[in-house]
């Protein structure tokens, strides 16, 4: 039995559903990440798993125990909150120690486990600090302290790297991770930042509009997204998607054709989980970083627009004889001008397959 | 152009720049002190002037038809031995205490339930409304209300079996009285400022506290009343002056009475100066009243560390 599991829930505010009938679950010890854009309800089913929403409809299990409208403190789940939500007026121990205050705990047990706290987060010296003489990165450091401390049963976390400059932030994740692997803790965690998908999850539940997308590993949702829009939302650059029309249909391959492959046509091979029809239209996704300068069969002409030279790399922006915009990521400096004519390859990459409803065709 | 050819020209240039900026900042001081000037030209006219008048008053003997008399320290030495004077600060101490305490905890849990569970406009207004009537209207009001035999609130005891009250007209009572109007008047100022300081206090901290099992009585004592703290100093900082400073409310209900028992420093005050003409005496009582309020607000800030606040 997964050791949390949400089925069916539904959240409204008011009249307006926030959260539509979500079911999932995560195993112990498992680093489960919800990942999309600003508004579609990922921080409210994280707050609705705290207990700091009322679940409008469904339930929620956590270790074989329903605490669907059970008060936050039983769920036995500890949060970081995106603002830390740090006690002004306590030093760093007393918002370490106040949850084991609560709970009673004697003394000596409260000052031993502050103390280990401290000692896994490195803020030993921080203890008799006020939250103001804090930097971000210390203060998040604090707020997880502050989490680990009561040794809860699943650990949430709301946007927690959000407050930091892009270099603490970087070294705070490769912090998380390793705190997810030292304590094996369960974890959910709220992100818009799919680099922090990417690298922290051992799965990725995609959510837009209250409803979840897919769910899978990064690596199942970078190279076999459900649909349109978790291609379009994991990946960075995002993944080129331009329409093609279905022209033949053949025993195991489609043939489809567009302005943008150089012949006007491609043949794409399955296996698909529906076949189309001959004149319907698809969705064709390309990742710029799947697509090679030369080297192989070329699938896409197009002539260059602007280049973006990022050091050991190039960012080629171009667009196709009929107007679609490309881009290409070369792992290469390049010399290209605006106006030059490109012809880039699939090499390894994959060639992905949208229907009209914007549903992945091929496995 | 070359460094050569043009250092002279920078060197002019540089000079301009200069008069021009200090003739800016100057024009930038002059705005300054023209929007100070009106409030300033008030304070020193109705605040700063009277004060430094009274002071002079203070060390004469006058009674408004002779010319001032100076006489030194003798009204100040006279105060110490003078009882009436003592009895008022008795009776203007025992005001505060029945006051304040009450007033503040009401106004405290008035706020904190409407932020914790109506946050109602209407419900505001309704708590803030005592306040917009004026201090002698609510002192008529309650002076019918409070009447030993005609008023409404008697009636309401009787109803419930309860004895009749002399209220007003009793030694023993007149004081709690005129603090229980001051209360049903000031509460829901007092409301509203506590209100606003509990807006200042982010709700995920509570919500925090929630997740690591408080309840609504700890997250008061731990949370919010620790982080009211600058508020809580301006509150009771102004309600305590305002408490020594009762007048309109005595004078329309009990005039010092009945038998002197609500004679406040005010009232005192304002017997000796304008009913035995002692102009003299009644601003020394002034100027010490001037100087108890000054130490009880500076030992009060301090106290309440009025200037730090732990929100960011």
């Amino acid at each position: 039995m997964s050791f949390l599991k949400i089925e069916n829930v539904v959240k409204r505010f008011g009249a307006l559903p926030v959260i539509k009938g979500v079911s999932l679950s995560a195993e112990k010890g498992e680093f489960v990440v919800f990942v999309g854009p600003s508004g579609c309800g990922k921080s409210t089913l994280l707050r609705l798993i705290a207990g700091l929403e009322d679940v409008d409809e469904g339930t929620l299990t956590i270790d074989g125990e329903e605490v669907t409208h059970a008060e936050p403190a039983r769920r036995h789940v500890s949060m970081v909150f995106q603002s830390y939500a740090l006690y002004p007026h306590m030093t760093v121990y007393q918002n370490i120690a106040f949850g084991l205050e609560i709970a009673r705990q004697p003394k000596p047990e409260i000052d031993r486990r502050v103390q280990e706290a401290a000692r896994i987060l490195q803020i030993e010296a921080l203890l008799q600090r006020k939250p103001r003489q804090l930097s971000g990165g210390q203060r998040q450091r604090v707020a997880i302290g502050r989490a680990i401390v009561r040794n809860p049963k699943i650990f949430l976390f709301d946007e927690p790297l959000s407050n930091l400059d892009a270099e603490l932030r970087a070294q705070m994740r490769v912090e998380l991770a390793r705190l997810h692997k030292n304590l094996g803790a369960t974890i959910v965690y709220v992100t818009h930042d799919q680099i922090e998908a990417m690298t922290l999850a051992d799965r990725i539940v995609v959510v837009r509009a209250g409803v979840v997308e897919q769910i899978g590993s990064p690596a199942d949702l970078y190279d076999r997204p459900a649909n349109m829009f978790v291609a379009g939302f994991i990946g960075s650059p995002k993944m080129n998607l331009f329409q093609a029309n279905v022209t033949a249909v053949n025993a195991g391959t489609i043939t489809v054709a567009s302005a943008v492959f150089p012949t006007g046509k491609w043949e794409i091979a399955g296996p698909f989980l529906r076949m189309p029809e001959v004149g319907s239209t698809l969705t064709l996704g390309l990742r710029p970083e799947a697509l090679t300068i030369g080297g192989g069969e070329p699938i896409a002409a197009f002539s260059v627009d602007l280049t973006e030279n990022l050091g050991g790399s190039t960012q080629i922006y171009g667009r196709a004889k009929d107007g679609t915009n490309l881009t290409v990521l070369a792992h290469q400096r390049t010399e290209l001008s605006s106006g030059d004519r490109l012809e880039v390859s699939l090499g390894t990459g994959l060639l992905h397959v949208f229907d009209g409803d914007g549903l992945a065709l091929r496995v | 152009m070359t460094d050569r050819h043009r250092s002279p020209l920078s060197g002019t240039s540089r000079t301009a720049s200069g008069t021009s900026r200090a003739a800016r900042k100057w024009r930038e001081a002059l705005t300054g002190y023209a929007f100070v000037a009106p409030a300033f030209v008030g304070f020193a006219v109705f605040y700063l002037l009277p004060t430094v008048r009274a002071m002079q008053i203070s060390l004469t003997d006058w009674n408004l038809l002779r010319a001032p008399r100076f006489v030194g320290l003798a009204n100040f030495e006279r105060l110490l031995h003078d009882d009436k004077f003592w009895h008022s600060c008795e009776v203007t101490l025992a005001y505060v205490l029945y006051n304040i305490p009450l007033q503040t905890a009401l106004g405290l849990a008035l706020a904190v339930l409407s932020d914790r569970l109506a946050r109602s406009v209407i419900l505001r207004a309704l708590i803030i409304s005592p306040y917009l009537i004026s201090n002698v209207v609510s002192g008529l009001i309650w002076l019918f209300m409070l009447d030993p035999l005609l008023g409404l609130t008697n009636a309401w005891l009787v109803a419930v079996g309860l004895p009749h009250q002399p209220f007003l007209a009793s030694p023993d009572q007149a004081i709690i009285s005129v603090a229980g109007i001051s209360i049903w008047r000031h509460t829901g100022l007092t409301a509203l400022l506590f209100y606003a300081g509990l807006q200042s206090i982010p709700k995920h901290l509570y919500e925090a506290a929630r997740l690591e099992g408080a309840g609504e009585w700890l997250m008061f004592r731990r949370i919010t009343l620790p982080l009211l703290r600058p508020v809580m100093a301006f509150v009771l900082v102004t309600t305590i002056i305002g408490s020594f400073q009762v007048f309109d409310v005595i004078a329309v209900t009990t005039s010092g009475g009945p038998a002197d028992a609500s004679r406040v420093i005010l009232w005192f005050i304002y017997e000796n100066a304008f009913q035995f003409n002692k102009m003299g005496y009644a601003s020394a009582v002034s100027i010490l009243l001037f100087l108890v309020l000054i130490l009880i607000t500076l030992v009060q800030m301090r106290l309440l560390r009025a200037d730090q606040s732990d929100l960011d």
